[in-house]
C-alpha cells in the first residue's frame, strides 16, 4: 500500500496547502525552540540561547522550499502559474489569440484532411494478400504517352497468353439505371470480370476478390468484345472505400506472379 | 575531536530510520541522537534534516504523527512503518557490505 501512502500524502500536500504549511512551520519552530531551551540549560543567557539556535538552524526559509520540494508539487504549482499566465496574456492581447487559434485549428484540420486522403489512397494495403505484387497494365500511343482504353480483346490475349501473372481482371467506369419503386436513379459503377469479383481460383487473394469502393458493381463476361458484354445487377454494394484508391484508376489490372512488368 | 562531518550523501536516511526504529522521535530529537550516539562526530544539519524526513514519508517509509513531548508540547513524531523496517534491513546489508568493502581497499599494504 506505499503508493496509496504517497498519493495520500500528495493529495494532501495538494488540496490541505495551508495546513501543511502552518505544520511545517510549527515542526520547524519546535525545533528551534528545543535548541533554545537546551542552549539556556548549557549556560547561555536567553537572547543569546535563542540567536544561537537559529543560526545552528540556518534559513528557515529554504528548509521550507526543500521541503516543499519533496512534496512533490512543486511541478503542479510551476504548471499552474504558467496556465495562469498565459490565460492572462490571451486575455490581453485578444487580437493575437484569436490568430493564433485560428492558425492552430487550420493546421490541425489540414494536416488531418490530408492524412486521411494520403492514408486511404496510398498508404492504406488494397485487400489483397500481397498487394505489392498487385500492378495496373495500360496501353499508352505511339510515344509512349497517356493511358488509352484496352480493347478487350487484348486484354483476353494478355489474361491467356502472359506467363508471368498469375490472375488478370479488367474493369471499366460505367453508369447505370436502377429502378425499382421509386424514382430511377443513375448510378455511377463499375463493370468488374467474373474472375475479379470471385477472386482467382488459386486461392492467393480473399475469396470475396475484389473490394471495389464504387457505388455500384456489377460482372460481365469475359466474351471478346466490350459490347457483348451483359450486365447482370446482383447487388448494390456500399462504398467500402470512398474514392477506391488505386483500383479505381483504370485500365485493366493484372495480379502478376514476378516482378517483371508487362507493358 | 575536529569538526563535525558533513553526512556522506545517502547515508542520512540510512541514520534516521536506524535512529527511529526502537522508538518514535520528533526532527529534534532524532537529530540529537545521532549526534549522541556518534559523540558528535556527525552532526545533521536541520537543512538536510527535515527535507529528509519528507522525503522518507513520502516513500511511506516513515510516518508522521502529533504528539505530546515529555514537557507537554505538541511536536511531530516519526514512527518506522513496515516498509520502513524492509527498507532498513536493506539498506543495512549494503552499508555493511560498502564499508566492509571500504575497509578491505584501506587496509591493505602494499
Amino acid at each position: 500500500m506505499r503508493w496509496f501512502d504517497t498519493l495520500r500524502l500528495t493529495t494532501r500536500s495538494l488540496l490541505l496547502r495551508n495546513h501543511v504549511e502552518n505544520e511545517l512551520e510549527a515542526e520547524l519552530r519546535f525545533h528551534i525552540d528545543r535548541q533554545t531551551d537546551e542552549n539556556i540549560r548549557a549556560g547561555m543567557s536567553a537572547e543569546a540561547a535563542r540567536l544561537s539556535a537559529l543560526r545552528t538552524t540556518g534559513s528557515v526559509m529554504r528548509i521550507k522550499e526543500q521541503c516543499r520540494e519533496t512534496f512533490g508539487v512543486r511541478l503542479l504549482d510551476q504548471l499552474r502559474q504558467d496556465v495562469r499566465y498565459a490565460l492572462r496574456s490571451f486575455r490581453r492581447t485578444p487580437g493575437f489569440t484569436v490568430v493564433a487559434a485560428v492558425t492552430l485549428a487550420l493546421g490541425i484540420g489540414a494536416t488531418t484532411a490530408i492524412f486521411s486522403a494520403v492514408n486511404a489512397a496510398l498508404m492504406k494495403p488494397l485487400p489483397f494478400t500481397s498487394p505489392e505484387q498487385l500492378v495496373n497494365i495500360r496501353e499508352t500511343d505511339r510515344r509512349g504517352r497517356g493511358s488509352v482504353s484496352v480493347f478487350s480483346g487484348n486484354f483476353v490475349e494478355w489474361r491467356n497468353r502472359a506467363s508471368s501473372f498469375q490472375e488478370a481482371a479488367a474493369w471499366r467506369l460505367e453508369y447505370f439505371n436502377v429502378t425499382g419503386n421509386d424514382e430511377p436513379e443513375q448510378v455511377q459503377g463499375l463493370r468488374v470480370s467474373e474472375r475479379a469479383r470471385r477472386g482467382p481460383p488459386s486461392g492467393r487473394f480473399p475469396r470475396g476478390g475484389l473490394s471495389l469502393g464504387a457505388r455500384a458493381t456489377n460482372t460481365f463476361e469475359e466474351k471478346p468484345t466490350w459490347n457483348h458484354f451483359s450486365a447482370r445487377f446482383n447487388s448494390f454494394p456500399t462504398p467500402s472505400r470512398p474514392g477506391g484508391g488505386r483500383s479505381a484508376m483504370g485500365g485493366a489490372s493484372l495480379f502478376r506472379r514476378t516482378r517483371r512488368c508487362l507493358r | 575531536m575536529g569538526k563535525p562531518h558533513d553526512l556522506v550523501q545517502g547515508t542520512l536516511d540510512l541514520l534516521i530510520l536506524k535512529v527511529i526504529s526502537l522508538e518514535p522521535k520528533h526532527g529534534w530529537a532524532i537529530a540529537k541522537r545521532i549526534q549522541q550516539i556518534s559523540q558528535h562526530a556527525l552532526q545533521v544539519q536541520q537543512g538536510s534534516l527535515y527535507p529528509a524526513l519528507y522525503r522518507l514519508e513520502q516513500q511511506a517509509w516513515i510516518k508522521a504523527e502529533w504528539k505530546k513531548t515529555e514537557t507537554g508540547r505538541l511536536a511531530k513524531f516519526y514512527a518506522l512503518t513496515a516498509a520502513g523496517r524492509r527498507q532498513l534491513q536493506k539498506e543495512l546489508a549494503s552499508w555493511s557490505r560498502l564499508s566492509g568493502a571500504i575497509n578491505l581497499v584501506m587496509r591493505t599494504t602494499e
